[in-house]
């Protein structure tokens, strides 16, 4: 009691009010004119008919319906949903893996952190011009790689059953930025904690299960939200590298949407899209936040009580 | 150095707001101030060499109108998608040019969505628009429920280039006229491929699929666009031979060879010894260290090949629809694509420009004859060309028709099942309307 009358916050006078409204209003503006108005915008598009150009013609649920009519619905919302299961996974992994291999204390580790950090911050569009080229069938370096070892690999954008595996493959391109979060976050294990492991005879790898992944789950858990959210986003590397096919093998979610929206000019139909996307991601998200007390630990959290 | 006080700095914002404030309505005196001159707005996707290339047009018509002055607007995003994406937003936004070009098949689906004046009364009313010399399939594509919708700016027959040194190593006679089997078999002759399947020559292009659909007597959609034809016996013999030149032959490029290099790259690189299309495409083939020239397009049970019409369309939005009228009957004139085209490498839409000089006589870089500038006319005057199926919704059409062509050219499916496919989702769409 005695504590909450000390941090009672103290009233504002007019001014200072004033002033602080005037300091966060554009934030305040920007998002109610260009974020929250567009998203309650495209809500009442979604049940209408609106070809941006003459005025919208009420729907109803028209467009929800029509999505269940649409096979390249169901085409881009598998193709989405494969990428984000395989891709962010293996996002994890493979930047955990290097994130750990980083926080080891060798010579040049800060060049060597420079440098797994750099592809992700290279311009979307040039990486996946690059990846082109890398990923050609006939003159790219992976299938040289390939064929050192007498493998004559597939033609990775050009194949169906290849192209979506190429853009999983190529997403890994970008595990430099939450290999970052990583280190961090193994930094912040405290050392003793290692050091009573060693003294009870614990190896590196069982520290490993028992210290290092539980203290660094809700940076994992963070990186799965994160990274999910991305993958059901993906957009430029299809849009550029494959335009969806071929035969819609990487017909994205976001690339479906795309089309109706700005080439078709099925406005209505887009943004019922985008609605049905939002509730996905949405509940996949509370899914794996409902499942996340199971494996996430926060320091000072005791389990099972 | 003294701290600034919230207040201070709050007083200095509005203070700076009010000066740009000022700036701004200051900067939109002088407008008001040329009232008198009506300004109207030629929108197209634009680019370093096309710019250059209409500079001529606005400087002639400037010259000739006192009370209008025409700007050019170079939208961006390609002839491609994106510069529709931004057209329309423009549009939409209430800012759109007030005449503009829109690709080939795309015109109906603006006229569709009232985007467009029609302008039959004025064609009516300015006999020197001279509709005659038009050629009558880029008119006839601008036509839609009995009414025409825009003028040509050009025209742009697909013929097929050829690259003379491929085809004399070889010992192999020029691509005039071929018969399908003789284009074939020349195709099939000129292909050099290694042991992996990599291509050091390719025989010739895939060619526009529409192309080999109208050449083995099928089409795309029925007469009044209610009905697919993909399915039909003619369109899948047309499907079929394509597939044939990638699958079975070889001899044209498969999905990978086009993963490095589009057909163009492929042809201008020297790797592949004919494609079809239009005379535009001399801006990149003059530059080659090879020979070339242009020839007819192979011909199956017809010879015929697409033809591009370069829509140039009214905004129904226009402020003045008599000025935008003016710009758009000088942008199809003679002159304007004389002046337009001489600096380029367009066909124009007018048979009278054809038979220019300039025209006749034209050359440029290892051109071996005169086909590049007689083979187009001859596609034109003969009807061995025309232009893309008309349908508001054409835009979905052609994704479903591009989406199976992938299964066509991968070998996934027969040429009787895409044009069957093609055409069940073709219908549905149809029907939907």
């Amino acid at each position: 009691m005695h504590i909450q009358k000390i941090f009672k916050p103290k009233r504002l006078s007019f001014w200072e009010s004033l002033n602080a409204w005037i300091f966060v209003a554009p934030w305040i503006l920007g998002f109610i004119f260009f974020t929250g108005g567009p998203i309650l915008a495209s809500f009442v598009i979604s049940f209408t008919e609106w070809d941006i150009v003459n005025p919208p013609v009420w729907t109803g649920l028209g467009n929800y319906e029509l999505m269940l009519r649409d096979p390249l619905f169901f085409q881009s919302l598998k193709v989405t949903t494969i990428y984000a299961l395989v891709a962010v996974p293996l996002q994890i992994v493979v930047g955990l893996f290097i994130a750990l291999l980083l926080n080891s204390k060798i010579r040049l580790i800060g060049l060597y952190r420079t440098l797994f950090y750099l592809p992700a911050v290279l311009p979307i569009v040039s990486v996946a011009v690059m990846w082109r080229w890398i990923l050609s069938r006939d003159w790219g370096l992976v299938n040289w790689f390939l064929s050192v070892f007498g493998v004559y690999g597939p033609g990775w954008l050009s194949e169906p059953e290849w192209a979506l595996p190429a853009l999983i493959l190529m997403s890994l391109w970008g595990v430099g930025s939450g290999m970052l979060i990583y280190l961090a976050g193994l930094q912040g294990i405290p050392t003793d904690l290692y050091e009573a492991a060693e003294v009870d005879g614990a190896g590196r790898w069982a520290s490993f299960i028992h210290i290092t992944l539980p203290m660094i789950s809700p940076v994992i858990l963070f990186q799965l939200v994160v990274g999910l959210i991305a993958a059901f986003q993906v957009f430029a590397q299809p849009f550029i590298m494959t335009q969806g096919g071929p035969q819609n093998s990487t017909l994205f979610y976001l690339l479906h949407l795309f089309r109706n929206a700005f080439e078709f000019f099925r406005m209505g139909y887009a943004s019922a899209l985008s609605w049905v996307l939002f509730m996905y991601i949405a509940v996949l998200t509370l899914l794996i936040f409902r499942f996340s007390a199971a494996w996430v630990f926060y320091e000072g959290e005791i389990k099972n009580e | 150095m003294s701290k600034l006080s919230r207040r201070d700095f709050l007083k200095g914002m509005a203070a700076s707001g009010t000066v740009a404030s000022m700036g701004g309505l200051l900067a939109r005196m002088p407008m008001a101030a040329a009232q008198d001159m009506v300004e109207v707005t030629y929108a197209t996707p634009g680019g370093a060499v096309e710019d250059a290339a209409w500079e001529p047009v606005w400087e002639a018509f400037n010259e000739e109108n006192d009370a209008i002055q025409a700007n050019y607007l170079a939208v961006g995003g390609g002839y491609g998608p994106q510069y529709l994406q931004l057209l329309q937003a423009q549009l939409a936004a209430g800012t759109g040019p007030d005449v503009f070009f829109v690709m080939d098949g795309f015109t109906v689906g603006f006229a569709a969505r009232g985007v467009l004046v029609p302008i039959d009364s004025y064609v009516d009313a300015n006999p020197d628009v001279d509709l005659e010399d038009n050629y009558p399939g880029h008119i006839a594509a601008l036509r839609w429920q009995d009414q025409l919708w825009g003028l040509p700016r050009d025209g742009a027959p697909y013929a097929t280039w050829f690259n003379a040194d491929i085809y004399d190593e070889a010992g192999i006679d020029y691509p005039h006229g071929l018969t399908w089997d003789e284009y074939l078999e020349q195709a099939i002759a000129l292909t050099e491929r290694d042991d992996r399947g990599r291509a050091r020559v390719i025989g010739g292009g895939r060619g526009a699929w529409i192309d080999w659909i109208w050449q083995a007597g099928g089409d795309v959609l029925n007469a009044e666009g209610t009905e697919c034809l993909m399915g039909e016996p003619e369109a899948i013999d047309g499907l079929r031979f394509a597939q044939s030149l990638v699958i079975e032959h070889e001899c044209a490029p498969s999905a990978s060879d086009l993963a490095d290099q589009n057909e163009g790259a492929l042809f201008t690189s020297g790797r592949m010894a004919s494609f079809t299309i239009a005379r535009g495409f001399l801006g990149a083939v003059c530059n080659t260290p090879f020979r070339f020239d242009a020839a007819l397009p192979p011909a199956g049970a017809v010879r015929v090949g697409r033809t591009n019409v370069g829509p140039t369309v009214m905004s129904s939005d226009t402020a003045d629809r008599d000025a935008a009228w003016e710009l758009l009957k000088f942008i199809n004139s003679s002159r304007g694509q004389t002046l337009k085209i001489s600096s380029g490498y367009a066909y124009p839409s007018r048979r009278s420009v054809v038979q220019e000089d300039w025209y006749v006589n034209f050359t440029c870089g290892n051109a071996i004859g005169t086909g590049l500038n007689t083979v187009f006319n001859d596609i034109m005057e003969n009807g061995w060309a025309r232009t893309w199926p008309q349908h508001p919704r054409w835009p979905e059409i052609s994704t479903v028709i591009n989406s199976e062509l992938d299964a066509l050219y991968s070998g996934d499916k027969s040429a009787e099942d895409v044009g069957t496919e093609i055409a069940a989702q073709v219908n549905a769409i149809l029907a939907a309307e």
